[in-house]
């Protein structure tokens, strides 16, 4: 939340430190950093969690309750947002939807389901973005299995490191180039590499983890001073937060009947504070949308500081990570 | 091949994205993945050359012409505008290094010199290339027709902009090669002064010009703007470096972000290319280095980590923004003028080094440091075309041709110079002098009275002198055997190994009773137990530590006679030596030394005990390099630092400073002869020697159990005997069928608590075998008092079923590891006390606690009913740990980090949890 609201305060509508140009010079490292949490997320897609796949199944089904909630409310209260733009009329609700579902227990149904908006968006047609998706599938797992390559035999940390920077770099590139989810590239990415196994694995997590930090710091500076914090916004950002809630506790419902027992919190053990992902998916809209996605990060941004404080007021964020 | 298909994978997948198409929403699409694709290309590009015995960089720069715009354009030009961008980062950062490894109370000294000799050089060179420019001038092609005071102006000009240098280019080069030494500090402070008086010389020459040829009349003076954007540069970069260093001192968050930022506000400064940049950058390092030390140790480990992969792509970008097409053009001339360029400079540097008295080694290869050109060069030349239009712009053409030839050439000739300078990291490693108090060789007296020559046994002593044996130089070490003074030449010195010598041992001949008091005294009844959490009262006695005193002074002659006009490495071993170093600085402050403590360091309560911890922490800080087994103990010596001497104290890149002085800290564990013991444990007749041991310990029984120990109170030898006494108690139907042998090998008998252990063990090994041995059967316990060589303890090794490490404190203790490399059969349990540093790596073992007799008796319970699946995946695990840090890495680790730039923080990540200080 601090990062959030010091790149605010440092935006254009702050202080003016990191105008539109500065911006502009940090932009090709978001597609990056988004592709480095996407690639941990894949990494740990096949870790066993507490109650198996019924739990799994039970968090997805969360997750997509809580983007079903939070898409009809927005449409309900604000049905003609982002119609008139240059982006289809669902597209800013579900982008928004998505980004409130990342909170939820499964962190890959909302990754999977913002590719394929992403891929909608550029493609209209179902099987054009279907084909796109598959496409740039294919190219990030070619990718991965140059990465794996390269890792299997280095003789250096050095050399581990500069690997796995090009690497990111040629994810990161890609989804920027085609203008389609750097997340999703980073998550096919890691679960080939963790299929693979080996030290290449390893070499990955370790560099990855050690980058993470001062990307995601990054991510967040960079969100905070895109916040365009216009009343409109705000107060959509209002609704979203109560959508938000009552999404969220819809999908435990659902899930916890589902599964017939507590869901965990969420795993928060590589990703900072809930709602990143769903940031850093905000983001990657944007430079995949252009500027008429703008509205969409800020609603999410602000969101996310309004879930930090009231988690924070509560405790539940404590006991979430405890 | 692997990297090869590597790139040719990441070549598919940029032409398949290509073929898909962008749709970029915003114009910087398309960076990320020509640096993604830069990085693996120009890595492999340069891995490519090495196995050529080329340099990398070269590789870097090739790939970036090769794939760039003007030839394979798999760069596209709009990527290397983009990789420009990155390469201004890159700029600054270089920079940073360089301000950063420049020391202003070392080159204090020799910066007088270097300035006569920067003078000199310049005047020669320029004076030099004068004649031949005004010889040659119709030639040029540069407003061929010219006379008189026009033609005087121009060709001075021409002068100043062909003599230009390129800090940023030998800051890359030494960089990127991690060079290190008195060649890289002289010609990067030397390119930086003469770039400076160049662009004075420069401002007064378009002065002239301007004058001479009328033009740009009305504009402010050149100079002042260049003073007051120089100078500004200057001050803005001090400005940053202080802000950076509070930053780092009291918030230290998100280091690798802020080091961005810095770089990135740095590389705004300024309009004149990329200078001001540079120098804004080079007075933030220097500020950092020199005004907040223990932050500029931090910053340059963070910058160590990431700087590989920017030296890369500005390497890369330099490749891309060659102008081949200017070498096209005037490619002829500009051979030309470079050779004529490269002959002045090589002059200039004979006089510039007979001028300033500088040593000729390493100065006569400074010429190779002179050679490139960069932004500087084409800054003014884009400022002479855009005044003077014409011919100018002749000017420039040929000042692009010779940048960028220079650009080829430059960096791989520096790099041979400094290579030629032994200035490389990991370059020809220098003759050693290693320092001990047990020698690797003892002479003694066999049966017929003559005399042979016994290797030391022990990991340690094995490894140092394979290490030797490779590096050649000098091994200090006290004289004790019987023998010892009938091989030794007139200055104490005898060449070992016997056979086929390859380096000296110098012995010390220390007598009584001063060796007692210091051996005996100080080291082993004062800092053994202070050193060891057990239940033995530290002695420390007055006469015991003058005695310490005295001998280390007499150690530190030693190395001081042996180590003559040279500044080779000297590494010290363990706790009897702690005062060897400062003793030392004394007659030698330039000396480099490393000292490896071999045993646990105390707590900072416990370290209390001893009156003269002070002066044991000032010993041991003034070491350079200072080593200790675990991380736990680095830690508590840290805190003893801070607490006891008030010293500064930088946990994150291990450094200490105090008095002036920098010291590392770092933790690195020991290994064994891993490839040794393999090989032995290969041998065909090994069975034999089994044979003969099992005839010796008379085993019959079904399960044997090992235990190799130095009879020491530290061992838990006891606590073992305890275990094993309610193990047969609960398990009767053991009886007969365990044979436990225990090696103990008496040590430091003299000393009481010694004797006193000695004998307990004897007593408990007698009740043990009177309460469990059957009738008519083997003893429990097979007790054996001699030492084993390294060829019986193998076999004995892999008799074992069990090995017993039961130590109640111990720095590493190597027998848990020798036990593990010896069972190439994946066979075998060890079982491992926690309170012995192997236990950090070991974690496969069957861990107890020697203080828990019940838990340590289930665990050997456990360990003879152990499944053979669980006991192969446990001891493969194990191999993997021991096989992966051995002795010879251990040693040459610690050398590294010795003889290396940059601070190399030596962490080394063993499973499980770190603890708390003791």
């Amino acid at each position: 939340m601090m990062l959030l609201l010091i790149g605010l305060a440092a935006g254009a509508h702050g202080l003016g430190l990191l105008s539109p140009a500065i911006l502009s010079f940090v932009d090709p490292a978001m597609p990056v950093a988004l592709v480095a949490l996407g690639t941990l997320l894949g990494l740990r897609v096949r870790i066993r969690r507490p109650g198996g796949w019924r739990a799994r199944a039970a968090a997805s089904t969360g997750a997509l309750a809580t983007m079903a909630v939070v898409f009809g409310g927005i449409v309900f209260v604000v049905p003609e947002w982002g119609a008139g733009g240059s982006l289809p009329y669902w597209f800013l609700p579900l982008a928004v939807a998505i980004g409130a579902a990342s909170s939820a227990a499964d962190e890959v149904l909302p990754v999977v389901a913002g590719g394929v908006a992403l891929a909608l968006l550029r493609e209209p047609s179902p099987m054009g973005a279907l084909l796109l998706l598959l496409q740039a599938c294919g190219v990030a797992v070619v990718i991965a299995a140059a990465w794996w390559l390269l890792l299997t035999k280095s003789r250096s940390e050095t050399e581990q490191r500069i690997f796995t920077i090009a690497t990111l770099l040629l994810l990161g590139g890609v989804a920027d180039y085609l203008s389609l989810s750097a997340l999703l590239s980073g998550l096919v990415a890691g679960i080939c590499l963790d299929l693979a196994g080996g030290p290449a694995r390893d070499f990955v997590r370790r560099d990855i983890l050690h980058v993470q930090h001062p990307l995601l710091a990054l991510v967040l500076v960079v969100t905070g001073a895109r916040v365009e914090p216009a009343y409109p916004w705000l107060g959509l950002a209002a609704a979203y937060l109560g959508l938000a809630f009552a999404g969220d506790a819809a999908g435990r419902w659902l899930a916890a009947r589902l599964a017939d027992m507590r869901l965990p919190a969420g795993d928060v053990t590589l990703l900072s504070p809930g709602g990143v992902l769903g940031i850093a998916f905000a983001l990657n809209v944007l430079r995949a949308a252009g500027p008429d996605a703008a509205p969409a990060l800020t609603v999410v941004a602000i969101g996310a500081i309004g879930v930090e404080l009231i988690a924070a007021m509560s405790g539940r964020r404590e006991a979430a990570l405890a | 091949m692997r990297r090869f298909a590597a790139l040719l994978l990441a070549i598919v997948a940029v032409i398949w994205v290509r073929q898909i198409g962008t749709s970029p929403a915003m114009a910087s699409a398309g960076t990320a993945l020509a640096l993604g694709f830069t990085l693996l290309g120009a890595w492999v590009a340069g891995d490519l050359l090495r196995r050529f015995h080329l340099p990398r960089l070269t590789g870097y720069l090739l790939f970036g012409l090769v794939a760039g715009p003007y030839l394979g354009n798999v760069i596209t030009q709009s990527m290397a505008e983009q990789l420009q961008v990155i390469s201004g980062i890159a700029t600054t950062l270089i920079a940073l290094i360089a301000g950063l490894s420049l020391n202003v109370e070392r080159l204090g000294r020799r910066l007088r010199p270097i300035a006569w000799f920067t003078a000199t050089t310049l005047a020669v060179t320029m004076g030099g290339l004068f004649a031949l420019a005004w010889l040659a001038w119709p030639w040029l092609g540069i407003s061929s027709d010219a006379s008189g005071l026009p033609k005087l102006a121009m060709a001075l000009l021409l002068v100043v902009i062909v003599m230009s240098f390129s800090p940023t280019m030998t800051a890359a080069v030494t960089a990127e090669t991690g060079a290190r030494g008195r060649l890289s500090e002289l010609v990067l402070t030397v390119v930086v002064i003469a770039d400076l008086a160049l662009l004075v010389l420069f401002s007064l020459a378009m002065q002239l010009a301007r004058a001479t040829l009328g033009a740009g009349a009305g504009e402010v003076s050149v100079l002042v703007r260049f003073a007051w954007e120089i100078g500004g540069a200057a001050a803005f970069g001090a400005l940053a470096g202080s802000l950076f260093a509070l930053y780092m001192r009291y918030v230290g968050r998100e280091v690798t972000l802020a080091l961005i930022v810095l770089c990135g506000v740095l590389s705004q400064v300024g309009t004149l290319q990329e200078f001001e940049p540079l120098l804004a950058a080079l007075a933030a390092g220097l500020v950092i280095e020199n005004f907040a030390s223990a932050q500029g140790d931090a910053l340059k480990a963070a910058v160590q980590r990431g700087a590989p992969p920017i030296l890369l792509i500005f390497f890369v970008a330099v490749g891309t923004s060659l102008q081949l097409d200017a070498l096209a053009v005037v490619g002829g001339l500009a051979v030309v003028v470079a050779a004529a360029r490269l002959a002045v400079i090589r002059a200039g540097v004979a006089a510039g080094l007979r001028v300033s008295g500088i040593d000729r080694e390493p100065g006569r290869h400074a010429w190779t440091g002179l050679i490139s050109q960069a932004g500087i060069t084409l800054g003014f030349g884009t400022i002479v075309a855009a005044t003077f239009p014409g011919w100018g712009g002749e000017l420039q053409l040929l000042l692009v041709a010779l940048i960028a030839l220079h650009e080829l050439v430059g960096p791989v000739a520096f790099r041979h110079g400094l290579a030629e300078a032994g200035e490389l990291a990991g370059q020809a490693e220098r003759p050693l002098i290693v320092v001990s108090n047990r020698e690797p060789y003892l002479h003694s007296y066999n049966g017929d009275g003559h005399v042979t020559a016994k290797p030391a046994t022990g990991g340690v002593a094995v490894a140092l002198d394979a290490l030797m044996r490779e590096r050649g130089g000098t091994w200090i070490a006290h004289g004790a055997g019987p023998a010892d003074r009938e091989v030794v030449d007139e200055s104490d010195k005898v060449a070992v190994p016997p056979g086929l010598p390859s380096y000296a041992l110098r012995r010390l001949w220390l007598e009584e009773p001063a060796f007692s008091a210091y051996y005996g005294g100080f080291a082993n009844e004062g800092l053994w137990p202070l050193c060891h959490m057990v239940d033995v009262r530290p002695r420390f006695r007055t006469e015991d530590w003058a005695a310490y005193e005295a001998i280390n002074v007499r150690f530190a002659a030693a190395i001081h006679e042996e180590a003559g006009a040279d500044v080779a490495p000297i590494f010290i071993q363990d706790y009897h030596l702690a005062r060897v170093a400062p003793a030392l600085r004394a007659r030698r402050p330039d000396a480099r030394t490393a000292l490896f403590w071999h045993i646990p360091w105390p707590y900072p309560d416990r370290l209390r005990i001893c009156p003269w911890r002070r002066e044991i922490l000032e010993g041991l800080l003034a070491n350079d390099l200072l080593a200790f087994q675990l991380e736990r103990d680095r830690r508590n010596f840290l805190l003893a630092v801070e607490e006891e001497l008030g010293a500064e104290v930088d946990l994150e890149s291990s450094r200490v400073r105090f008095r002036g002085r920098h010291s590392t800290v770092v933790s690195v564990p020991i290994g064994v002869d891993y490839d040794r013991i393999q090989a032995i444990a290969a041998e065909p007749d090994l069975a034999a020697e089994q044979g003969r041991l099992i005839r010796m310990f008379g085993l019959r029984a079904d399960v044997i159990g090992v235990g190799v120990d130095r009879l020491d109170y530290t061992k838990g030898i006891p606590e073992r005997l305890a275990a094993l006494d309610l193990l047969l108690t609960r398990r009767p139907d053991l009886r007969g069928r365990l044979t436990f042998v225990q090696i103990g090998v008496p040590s430091r008998s003299e000393l009481a608590s010694y004797g006193a252990i000695e004998a307990e063990i004897g007593r408990a090994v007698d009740a043990l075998n009177a309460r469990h041995t059957a009738p008519g059967g083997p003893p429990l316990v097979r007790y054996h008092t001699a030492p084993l060589t390294i060829r019986s303890l193998v076999a004995l090794y892999r008799l074992a079923h069990v090995c017993v490490v039961s130590s109640l404190h111990d720095g590493m203790n190597l027998v848990a590891k020798e036990f593990v490399a010896a069972r190439d059969d994946e066979d075998g349990v060890l079982v491992l006390s926690e309170l012995a540093g192997a236990a950090h790596e070991l974690q496969d073992a069957l861990i107890i606690n020697p203080y828990d007799v019940d838990g340590f008796a289930g665990a050997l319970m456990r360990a003879i009913d152990m499944p053979r699946d669980e006991r192969h995946a446990r001891m493969r695990a194990m191999r993997r740990v021991v096989a992966g840090r051995d002795v010879f890495r251990w040693a040459s680790d610690i050398l590294e980090g010795l003889e290396s730039l940059w601070t190399k923080p030596l962490h080394y990540s063993v499973r499980g949890t770190e603890d708390a200080p003791v």
